[in-house]
């Protein structure tokens, strides 16, 4: 019996989509490690730091080097034969630091409603250069304005030093009798070693309802899908080349950009261009702003705004403290390297 | 390098600015909603009284 047959047939005694094989089914975003908005490596200062998208790393203590970095399957590597992942992610610390209370690498889920009273199971492959404990758990989140947050209990695995698949059941609490504010979220939180050394690789994350751990698939069960899913919370352009800006008086130079997928609540804009400066000896006419060329313009500028208006699907660029242009006639900035503007509407 | 924030208003637009530890600038909307700005409240908050600039370490 084919594939499709089998589907069919269990389709129709059980009413609905062969659970393996829905979209959908896998709460985690970028549960493979296939999207990188961001950067593919990152040397981790400060605290919450996203990575991949969707996924942050989160400590305290000082004193630690730690880099997060994609790395590449070599091609028939990936730990589930016939599933040829791209890319996997590698956690280093290389040297422990000191003072570590809590050292996560999380993943929020948006809604707090989203499983609560249900029990689900967690499933990730993983893999680390020597036998170190990790713990996976939950949080549920009920928002600005809302309840405390609570943690269901969770499981401390033993990782091994080849690609093992871990699963656990979690019983999420109901949200009976809480209050529910803004922002509201679950949490799938990875506790990895404090104080140590250590190298840890992450795949194949997910998080679905029941108690069985079925066959891994993304949220989607796309490419294009998952970047969409992605892009609701963080998008970001590298480099960009001759943005459209409008001098529109009161010293404003502005541009719109579309946002490819609507953005979960008014993001917060971020850009590198952020000082004037010249490069070379460049003539009266010529100026650039960071890495960025601005063409046959004179003027001085001071700062930079990126935000995003309702429904948060337009992303909004002004640069302060422009003399000398037009009213109403467009300017085309070109990009050199390393600049970028991002809105991110992150949990 | 520190995260900083101010707040600023230019026209009609006002939101609250957060100097990165990188050296880039973010445009925090004050929505109730965005993470960013529950962490400016937070910040606000451990520092006991809104202030018009303050620091985050």
């Amino acid at each position: 019996m084919s594939r499709a047959q089998l589907t069919s047939t269990v389709e129709q005694n059980t009413g609905g989509a062969v659970a393996p094989f829905v979209a959908g089914k896998n709460k985690i975003i970028n549960g493979d490690f296939g999207i990188w908005q961001r950067g593919t490596s990152f040397s981790l200062t400060g605290s919450n730091i996203y990575t991949a998208d969707r996924w942050f790393v989160n400590y305290d203590g000082s004193g630690a080097t730690r880099t997060v970095s994609q790395q590449t399957f070599t091609p028939g590597s990936a730990p589930v034969a016939g599933y040829e992942s791209a890319y996997f992610f590698r956690l280093a610390t290389t040297v422990a630091g000191s003072g570590q209370t809590y050292a996560d690498i999380t993943q929020r889920i948006e809604d707090v409603r989203t499983f609560a009273g249900q029990t689900v199971t967690v499933s990730f492959w993983a893999k680390a250069d020597s036998a170190i404990s990790v713990y996976a758990g939950f949080g549920q989140n009920f928002g600005s304005g809302g309840s405390s947050t609570v943690y269901p209990s969770g499981t401390t695995f033993t990782l091994s030093t080849s690609w093992t698949r871990y699963t656990t059941q979690i019983a999420v609490p109901s949200v009976t009798g809480k209050t529910i504010g803004t922002g509201s979220f679950i949490e799938l939180d990875f506790a990895y070693p404090k104080n140590a050394t250590f190298t840890l690789d992450l795949w194949g994350v997910q998080v679905e309802a029941g108690s069985v751990a079925t066959p891994f698939t993304t949220a989607s069960g796309t490419f294009q899908g998952e970047l969409a899913l992605c892009q609701r919370y963080y998008y970001q352009i590298n480099t960009p080349t001759n943005l459209p800006f409008t001098f529109q008086g009161n010293a404003t130079m502005f541009a719109s950009v579309p946002l490819p997928v609507t953005m979960r609540t008014a993001p917060t804009g971020t850009t590198n261009i952020n000082s004037f400066t010249t490069s070379g000896s460049p003539s009266a006419t010529q100026i650039y702003l960071n890495a960025y060329y601005v063409g046959n313009l004179s003027g001085t500028y001071s700062s930079a705004t990126v935000y995003s208006t309702l429904p948060y699907n337009v992303g909004n660029i002004q640069l302060y403290s422009w003399s000398g242009y037009t009213t109403g006639l467009p300017y085309l900035i070109g990009s050199g390297s390393s600049v970028y503007v991002a809105w991110s509407a992150e949990l | 390098m520190t995260i900083t924030y101010s707040e600023i208003t230019i026209g009609e637009l006002s939101f609250i600015q957060r100097t990165n530890e990188d050296g880039s600038i973010s445009t925090i909307p004050a929505d109730p909603a965005n993470s960013d700005y529950q962490a400016y409240l937070a910040t606000l908050a451990a520092n006991s009284a809104p202030q018009a600039n303050s620091t985050e370490s």
